[in-house]
C-alpha cells in the first residue's frame, strides 16, 4: 500500500497543469545544540554500541561526539553493565560480560562529563523470526522528486511469525559487491580486484498489527540501479531483521512520514518526535534519540550478473579513467608533472613501455574499496 | 414579461405647478367611436398626459364625442358611465384610472415626495399599451391601492403589505431583493421564499423593489388597510438602452447584517476561473476575511477559524466534503446555484453549529413558465441544466448535473504513473417546487457528489455527498410565518486497495445526519421583527470499517463502534427598530449535545497524560444512554446606527458552540479527513466574536466602502499530539488534544459599481493557537501562542469587470497574501546511520509571499431574445504573469542528504476556453 497515494496525485495534478518541484534553500539561522542518544542492545554475539552525540546544523554533516560520559545499561534486575568509549562517542559493551537476550527488559544510564544524568525507560528485548525469503526482480523504478526512470533489481523482503508475537520490525541492509578496476598494475595484481560496501541509509520499517497474521508481504527492501557497477560481477545483500517494541515502531514511523514528505498539504504538520531518553533532575531538557532492545536475525543473499537481462550493460563506474602507453617517452617527468601519474613500466620487444593514467584509482582497487576478500564471499 | 407595465415615471416635471388638469383641461380632439386605447395614444400624442390603467378595466370602453372642445373629465365621466370605474388626475398631469375604488383625495404631496428622485430603470413606454392585450395579474400600476379608503380599519396606524417577489421570467422568489419606502427610508429584505412584509402608515407611499441584476420596480401604493402584493423582476440585460440607472443603493449602510458577503452567481461567473471552471468557493476567496493555505487546497479559513469550522449549506442541508479533485473544484455546480450567502460575524441565531462561518448556497428554483436547457463546456466539466414547469405557475423542477472528463486529461499524459491514474468526479442537484396556494408551499431538493481518483494504479479513493431536504411553508397569516423542514445528509468515503491480493482492503467511512426543525417568523407590529424556532439533529457516525478483500487477503477486518449524538437548538430573535436610525438585534440560540450509546468508553488515569497505557477502566454504555451532555447559550447581537443618509456604524457580538470537529492533521482538508462528535474528551469547540463596522457609500452611491475590525477568541480547538493516529484509532482521545486560541483583523473593502465594476479588499488577520495541557506531551510548542498554519497576516485583493458593450467584457483579479507559516528543520542527528531531522517550534517560518493575476474575456451570443440558443464564450488566462508562487516547501532525506524543496502548482499562465449555451 502506497502510503501518500493522494500526495502523488497532487503532483500529478501539478505535472499536468505545467507545475513543479525545484531545489529550495532555506534560510535557517537557528541552531539546537542538544545531547543525542543512539543505542541499540541486541541479541547478536558482538558488542553493543551507545553513541553520544550533539545535534549538528542543517547545513552540516556530521555530529560532534560527546566525549567522557559514563554509561551503563540495567537488566531488569538493576545490574549494570558498564560501557567503555572506544573512540569517541561510541561506548561498547564487554560482549563478554553482556549479551542481550530475549525477555530481558533494559535500562540505559548516562552521567555526562558536566555531572548531568539522563536516563531511558525500560525496554524489553523480543525475539525476531527469521528472514523467510528474499526475492529479487528486475523491475523499472521512479525516483520520487523526478521525472527519471531506471532499471535495476529490486528486493522483496518476506517474513513471518507464527507466534503471531513481533508484529513491528524495523530493517537495515548491507550490501557488498566485487568490482575490478580497468587497469591492472604489472606489479601490484592485489590492487585489480575489490569488494566494496554500503550500509543503509533510510529507515524501514513494517508493521502486521492490522492483519490476520504476522506476515511482511514483498516489502521493497532495496533497490539496485543497473546503472552503477554494482551489479557488474557479483553482488551480496545482507538484511538484518529487528523485532521492535511498538513505542520504538512509533518513533521511527514519525521520522520516516516526516522523510516522506513530499509537498501537499495532506502531509502531517512536521513536529518533534521525543525519544526515550529523560533528564533525570530537569524534565525539561530536550534529548533526542532511542534508545532500544531488539531482537535481530540476519539473511545474506548473492545476485551474480547472470540476473540481468542479457541485453543490460552494467557499467564499471570508471569511465573518467584515461590511460597512456608510451614508448622510450621523452617527456615523461613533464607528463608527471601537469597531472598523469605513473602506473608501471616494462620492456616489451626492448623497448620500455610506461603506462600513466589520470587516476591512481584506476589501477588501484583499494582507493574505492578494500581488496581483502570478505570472508562469506564464495570461492572463485 | 411584465405586460401590464404603462407608464412609471415622467421624467419632466414641466407640468408641476398645473394643478387638477383632468378638471380643465380642454381636449381640441374628435372621436368617433374610439377604441379607448386608442384614445389614449391620441391624447398622450397631443397632451403632455399619462394615463395609468389596467387593460381589463377598459376593455370595451370607447370614446364617442364630435365636439370638438371638450374637457377631459366631461369625456372621462361619459365614458365610464355605468360601469365600476373611476379616475383621478393629478398635477403633473397623470390621469389614474382605478377598478372598483373610486378615489376621493389623495394627500396633497404625494408626487411632491417622489419627483425628487431620479429616473429609474423602467421601460419607459410612455405609451398605452395597446398592444399588450394579455394581463398577466400583476398589480403593475403606477399608483396601487390596497384596499380603498373608508375600509374597516379606519383609523389604523400600522398596516401590513406583504407579498412575494418573483423573477419575471421564471416564477422563482428572489431572496434578499429589497423592498424600501423611499418616503420613509425604511426597507426590508426579502426571506428564503421571497416573501417580505412592511410596516406601513395609512396613506400614500413610494415603494420600491430592487435586486441585485434586476431592473427596479417603483410602485406608488395607497394603503388603507393590510393587503398583499406582489411583484415580479426583469432582467437588468433587457433594459432599453440609454436609460441611466441609478439603482437606490442602501444595502451597504442601512442593512443590520454586518461581516456578511452576498454574491450573485452572476458576478461570480464574470470573474476569471481556474481552468475555466467557474467556482463559488473560489469566489469567495476574494471576499475580505476568507483565505486558504494553498492553491487549489479544499475549504476556507474565515476570520481565522480552522476549515473545519465553516457550515457549508445547500438548500439548508449541511456538506460535509465541499471539494472535487484533491479541493482544485468545489462540490457546488455553477448552473444551479442562485446565490450564496457568507456569514462571518453577527451570525443570526437560526444558524449554529459550526464557529467560524456560515456559507449557505441556494440553488435555483425551476421555471415555473417555460422549459430551458443549458450548460457549458469547459476543459475540465460537461454540464446541463434542465429546468420548466410540470404545472405551470404551480410546480416547477430544476435538474442539473455535472460531470468531469479528467481521466481523458490523464490518459493523454506521457508519464506512466499519470497514465495509470485515474481521477473522476461528477454532482447532480434537483429542486422541486409547488404551490399549493399563497399560502401553503413546498419545496423538495436533493444533492448528489461523487468523487473517485486512483493514483498510479494504487490505492483508489472515493468519497460522495448525499443529501436532501424537504421544507414547508405555511403563512398562518400576515403576521406569522412558519416553515417546517426535514434534512437529510450522507457523506461517506472509501479507500481500497487490489494491488497486492494478501493485503487488498476496503476501508470506509461514514457520517449519517438528520434534522427535523421548525422555523417561526412574527411580525407583531412596525418595529419588530421576530424569529424563532427549534431543530434537533440526530448523528450517526462511523469512523472506520477495514474490510480484508478476497479470499487471500490478511487484512484484520475491523469495525470501529459508531458514534451517536443529539443537538437539539432553540433559538428566538428579534429585530428591533428603536427608531429610523437605530436598528437593534438580540438573539439567542440555547443549543444542547448529546452523545449517546451504545458505545465502550475508556477512563483514564487521574493526574497522568491521556494515553493507552494510562487506561483505567472500559465502560460500555447502552443504547440510548446519554454518555455525556453539554449544552449553553449561544448569545447573537448586532445594532446598526444610521449617522446619515451615507453612512452607518454596526457593532456585533455572537458566540457559536460546535459539537461536531473535523479531524484533520494535515494543512489542508485531506480526502482521510473525518468528522467526530464531541465525547467526554474532546469538549465543544466555543467561539465568541466581537466585530466593528463603519459603512459609506461615496459619490452618488457609485462607490460603497466598509471597514470591519474584529477580535474572536476560541475555546477547545482541536489539535494534535505529533505522531498522532487519527485513521481507526478507537482511543482517539489520546491522540488529541484541546487548545485556544484568538484571532483579530480589520478587513477594509470598496465596491465599485456601473460599466466599470469591481472591488478592492484588503486584510489583516492574525490567528495564533495555545495548547497548554499538563503534560510535555499535551502541550505544542511549551504552551505558548503560535501561529496557525491558516495565519497569512495581509491579503489585497483587487477585482475589476468591465463591459465594453452588451456582448463583450473584460475581467481582471489580483491577489497577493503573505505565505503562510511553515516549520523548518534546525538541526540534524544520527540514528543508525540515518539521518534524522530536529523540526523547529511550530510555525517559526513563512513560505514565501503569494501573488496572481488572472484575466478573462467574455463574448456573449447576439442578443436577440427570440433565437433558439444562446451562447457564450468565455477566454480566461490564469496566473497571467506565470508567477512561480510556491505552495508548500519540503525536506527529503535520501542516502543521508537533507534536501528542501519547494513545490508550485501552476508556474505558467494556465489559458482555458469554455462554452456555455442556453436553449
Amino acid at each position: 500500500m502506497n502510503k501518500n497515494p493522494q500526495i502523488t496525485g497532487l503532483i500529478l495534478l501539478a505535472v499536468i497543469s505545467h507545475g513543479c518541484i525545484e531545489t529550495f534553500y532555506p534560510d535557517i539561522e537557528e541552531y539546537e545544540n542538544i545531547l543525542v542518544v543512539d543505542g541499540m542492545v541486541t541479541d547478536e554475539k558482538n558488542p553493543c554500541l551507545v553513541r553520544l552525540s550533539r545535534t549538528f546544523s542543517y547545513e552540516d554533516f556530521n555530529s560532534n561526539p560527546e566525549t567522557g560520559a559514563t554509561v551503563i545499561i540495567l537488566d531488569a534486575e538493576g545490574l549494570p553493565f558498564d560501557l567503555e568509549e572506544i573512540s569517541p562517542g561510541n561506548y561498547y559493551t564487554d560482549s563478554s560480560s553482556f549479551r542481550g537476550k530475549a525477555g530481558g527488559r533494559y535500562q540505559l544510564h548516562i552521567i555526562l562529563a558536566d555531572g548531568k544524568e539522563y536516563q531511558s525507560d525500560y525496554v524489553m528485548l523480543k525475539k525476531a523470526p527469521p528472514v523467510e525469503n528474499l526475492d529479487v526482480r528486475y523491475e523499472k523504478k521512479e525516483t520520487r522528486t523526478q521525472d527519471v526512470v531506471t532499471d535495476g533489481l529490486q528486493f522483496y523482503l518476506n517474513t513471518y511469525d507464527p507466534q503471531n508475537e513481533t508484529r513491528y520490525y524495523r530493517w537495515e541492509w548491507e550490501e557488498t559487491w566485487e568490482f575490478t578496476v580497468p587497469m591492472q598494475a604489472a606489479d601490484k595484481a592485489d590492487r585489480f580486484k575489490c569488494w566494496k560496501s554500503n550500509v543503509s541509509r533510510s529507515i524501514m520499517l513494517g508493521n502486521t498489527s492490522h492483519l490476520t497474521s504476522d506476515r511482511i508481504i514483498d516489502y521493497p527492501l532495496h533497490f539496485v540501479s543497473d546503472e552503477t557497477n554494482r551489479l557488474r560481477i557479483l553482488y551480496s545483500l545482507l538484511v538484518r531483521q529487528y523485532a521492535i517494541s511498538q513505542a520504538a515502531y512509533e518513533f521511527w514511523k514519525m521520522h520516516d512520514d516526516l522523510s516522506e514528505n513530499s509537498g501537499t498539504l495532506f502531509d502531517p504538520i512536521p513536529t518533534k518526535v521525543a525519544g526515550n531518553i529523560y533528564n533525570l533532575t530537569d524534565p525539561g531538557e530536550p534529548v533526542l534519540g532511542y534508545f532500544e532492545a531488539s531482537g535481530a536475525s540476519t539473511r545474506r543473499v548473492f545476485v551474480s550478473n547472470d540476473l540481468l537481462p542479457k541485453h543490460v550493460f552494467v557499467p564499471g563506474d570508471f569511465e573518467f579513467c584515461k590511460f597512456l602507453v608510451l614508448e622510450d617517452p621523452p617527456n615523461l617527468a613533464y607528463l608527471l608533472n601537469s597531472g598523469w601519474v605513473y602506473i608501471d613500466e616494462y620492456y616489451d620487444m626492448n623497448k620500455l613501455i610506461v603506462r600513466l593514467t589520470n587516476n591512481p584509482k584506476c589501477y588501484d582497487c583499494t582507493l574505492t574499496g578494500s581488496n581483502k576478500r570478505p570472508d562469506y564471499w564464495p570461492a572463485e | 414579461m411584465r405586460k401590464a407595465i404603462f407608464i412609471i415615471w415622467l421624467i419632466f416635471c414641466a407640468l408641476a405647478g398645473t394643478r387638477g388638469q383632468g378638471d380643465t383641461l380642454l381636449i381640441d380632439m374628435q372621436f368617433r367611436d374610439t377604441d379607448f386605447t386608442e384614445f389614449v395614444r391620441l391624447v398622450e400624442s397631443r397632451y403632455p398626459l399619462r394615463f395609468h390603467y389596467r387593460h381589463d378595466w377598459i376593455r370595451s370602453v370607447r370614446i364617442t364625442d364630435t365636439t370638438r372642445q371638450h374637457r377631459l373629465n366631461t369625456l372621462l365621466d361619459n365614458a365610464f358611465e355605468g360601469r365600476d370605474v373611476y379616475y383621478y388626475a393629478d398635477r403633473f398631469g397623470n390621469i389614474i384610472i382605478t377598478n372598483k375604488n373610486p378615489v376621493y383625495a389623495l394627500s396633497g404631496d404625494f408626487f411632491n415626495a417622489a419627483s425628487d428622485l431620479d429616473p429609474v430603470d423602467i421601460p419607459n413606454q410612455s405609451t398605452n399599451g395597446s398592444n399588450q392585450s394579455e394581463q398577466n395579474g400583476n398589480q403593475a400600476d403606477q399608483v396601487i391601492y390596497i384596499n380603498g379608503p373608508g375600509g374597516s380599519n379606519k383609523g389604523a396606524s400600522d398596516l401590513t403589505l406583504s407579498g412575494r417577489i418573483r423573477e419575471a421570467e421564471t416564477g422563482e422568489p428572489i431572496i434578499g431583493a429589497v423592498v424600501y419606502v423611499e418616503d420613509t427610508e425604511t426597507g426590508v429584505i426579502t426571506d428564503i421564499n421571497g416573501y417580505y412584509l412592511l410596516r406601513l402608515s395609512k396613506g400614500a407611499h413610494l415603494i420600491r423593489y430592487h435586486s441585485l441584476g434586476k431592473k427596479d420596480v417603483l410602485h406608488q401604493v395607497e394603503i388603507y388597510s393590510p393587503g398583499s402584493l406582489d411583484v415580479d423582476l426583469e432582467e437588468k440585460i433587457s433594459r432599453l438602452k440609454g436609460v441611466e440607472i441609478v439603482a437606490e443603493n442602501t444595502r451597504n449602510v442601512t442593512r443590520l447584517q454586518m461581516g456578511l458577503d452576498k454574491v450573485d452567481i452572476k458576478t461570480i461567473k464574470e470573474l476569471p476561473a481556474v481552468l475555466g471552471e467557474t467556482d463559488i468557493l473560489k469566489a469567495a476567496l476574494l471576499l475580505p476575511g476568507v483565505q486558504t493555505v494553498g492553491e487549489g487546497a479544499s475549504g476556507f479559513n474565515v476570520r481565522g477559524g480552522s476549515t473545519g469550522q465553516n457550515l457549508f449549506l445547500i438548500n439548508a442541508a449541511p456538506i460535509f466534503n465541499s471539494s472535487h479533485l484533491f479541493g482544485f473544484f468545489s462540490v457546488f455546480n455553477p448552473d444551479v446555484i442562485s446565490n450564496f450567502s457568507l456569514y462571518k460575524s453577527g451570525i443570526p441565531a437560526r444558524y449554529g453549529g459550526r464557529l467560524s462561518s456560515v456559507f449557505d448556497v441556494a440553488t435555483k428554483t425551476g421555471n415555473r413558465k417555460k422549459f430551458s436547457v443549458y450548460g457549458g463546456i469547459s476543459p475540465v466539466t460537461g454540464r446541463l441544466v434542465v429546468e420548466g414547469p410540470i404545472i405551470k405557475d404551480k410546480t416547477a423542477f430544476i435538474i442539473g448535473g455535472r460531470s468531469t472528463y479528467s481521466d481523458w486529461i490523464l490518459n493523454r499524459v506521457n508519464v506512466p504513473a499519470i497514465r495509470n491514474s485515474d481521477a473522476r468526479f461528477h454532482d447532480l442537484n434537483m429542486r422541486v417546487n409547488h404551490d399549493f396556494n399563497a399560502t401553503n408551499k413546498l419545496d423538495m431538493a436533493g444533492y448528489y457528489s461523487y468523487d473517485h481518483f486512483r493514483l498510479n494504479s494504487d490505492t483508489s479513493y472515493q468519497y460522495s455527498n448525499l443529501n436532501a431536504s424537504i421544507t414547508y411553508d405555511h403563512h398562518f397569516n400576515d403576521k406569522l410565518l412558519s416553515s417546517f423542514s426535514g434534512i437529510y445528509s450522507k457523506y461517506n468515503y472509501k479507500i481500497s486497495s487490489r494491488n497486492n491480493p494478501q493485503l487488498a482492503f476496503d476501508m470506509t467511512n461514514e457520517i449519517l445526519y438528520g434534522e427535523l426543525k421548525a422555523d417561526f417568523a412574527w411580525y407583531p407590529n412596525y418595529n419588530h421583527k421576530i424569529k424563532f424556532g427549534l431543530s434537533s439533529i440526530l448523528y450517526r457516525l462511523n469512523p472506520g470499517t477495514r474490510l480484508g478483500m478476497g479470499d487471500e487477503s490478511l487484512i484484520k477486518n475491523l469495525d470501529m463502534e459508531d458514534e451517536r449524538g443529539n443537538e437539539s437548538s432553540i433559538y428566538f430573535s428579534d429585530e428591533y427598530k428603536i427608531n429610523n436610525r437605530l436598528l437593534l438585534y438580540a438573539g439567542l440560540r440555547f443549543s444542547s449535545f448529546f452523545y449517546l450509546g451504545p458505545k465502550t468508553v475508556y477512563s483514564y488515569k487521574e493526574d497522568m497524560p491521556v494515553e493507552p497505557v494510562n487506561v483505567s477502566d472500559t465502560v460500555y454504555h447502552d443504547a440510548g444512554s446519554p454518555i455525556e451532555t453539554y449544552m449553553g447559550p449561544e448569545f447573537r447581537f448586532s445594532l446598526r446606527y444610521i449617522i446619515d443618509r451615507y453612512s452607518s456604524v454596526k457593532i456585533s457580538y455572537n458566540r457559536m458552540r460546535q459539537y461536531l470537529h473535523m479531524i484533520s492533521n494535515t494543512t489542508a482538508i485531506s480526502p482521510t479527513d473525518y468528522w467526530k462528535l464531541s465525547d467526554p474528551y474532546l469538549k465543544p469547540q466555543i467561539g465568541d466574536q466581537i466585530s466593528l463596522g463603519y459603512y459609506l457609500d461615496m459619490f452618488g452611491d457609485q462607490i460603497e466602502s466598509s471597514a470591519e475590525i474584529y477580535y474572536k477568541k476560541f475555546n477547545n480547538i482541536v489539535e494534535y499530539k505529533g505522531g498522532a493516529t487519527l485513521l481507526l484509532n478507537d482511543m482517539i482521545e489520546t491522540d488529541l488534544i484541546n487548545g485556544t486560541g484568538k484571532a483579530y483583523g480589520l478587513e477594509i473593502m470598496i465596491r465599485k459599481k456601473g460599466r466599470l465594476n469591481g472591488w478592492l479588499s484588503y486584510t489583516y488577520s492574525r490567528i495564533f493557537y495555545k495548547v497548554d495541557g499538563m503534560f510535555p506531551s499535551e502541550q505544542i510548542n511549551s504552551g505558548e501562542y503560535y501561529p496557525a498554519n491558516h495565519d497569512k497576516p495581509h491579503d489585497v485583493t483587487l477585482t475589476g469587470n468591465y463591459k465594453f458593450s452588451r456582448r463583450f467584457g473584460v475581467s481582471s483579479n489580483f491577489t497577493y497574501s503573505t505565505g503562510r507559516p511553515i516549520t523548518f528543520p534546525v538541526s540534524k542527528y544520527i540514528q543508525r546511520s540515518n539521518v534524522l531531522l530536529q523540526y523547529s517550534e511550530r510555525n517559526q517560518y513563512r513560505i514565501p509571499d503569494y501573488m496572481r493575476w488572472d484575466l478573462s474575456a467574455t463574448l456573449y451570443g447576439n442578443l436577440k431574445s427570440k433565437k433558439i440558443a444562446h451562447s457564450d464564450w468565455t477566454l480566461s488566462v490564469y496566473n497571467v504573469t506565470g508567477r512561480d508562487n510556491v505552495y508548500s516547501i519540503f525536506f527529503i532525506t535520501q542516502e543521508g542528504v537533507t534536501k528542501g524543496y519547494k513545490l508550485s502548482v501552476f508556474n505558467q499562465p494556465i489559458i482555458t476556453l469554455t462554452y456555455n449555451f442556453r436553449f
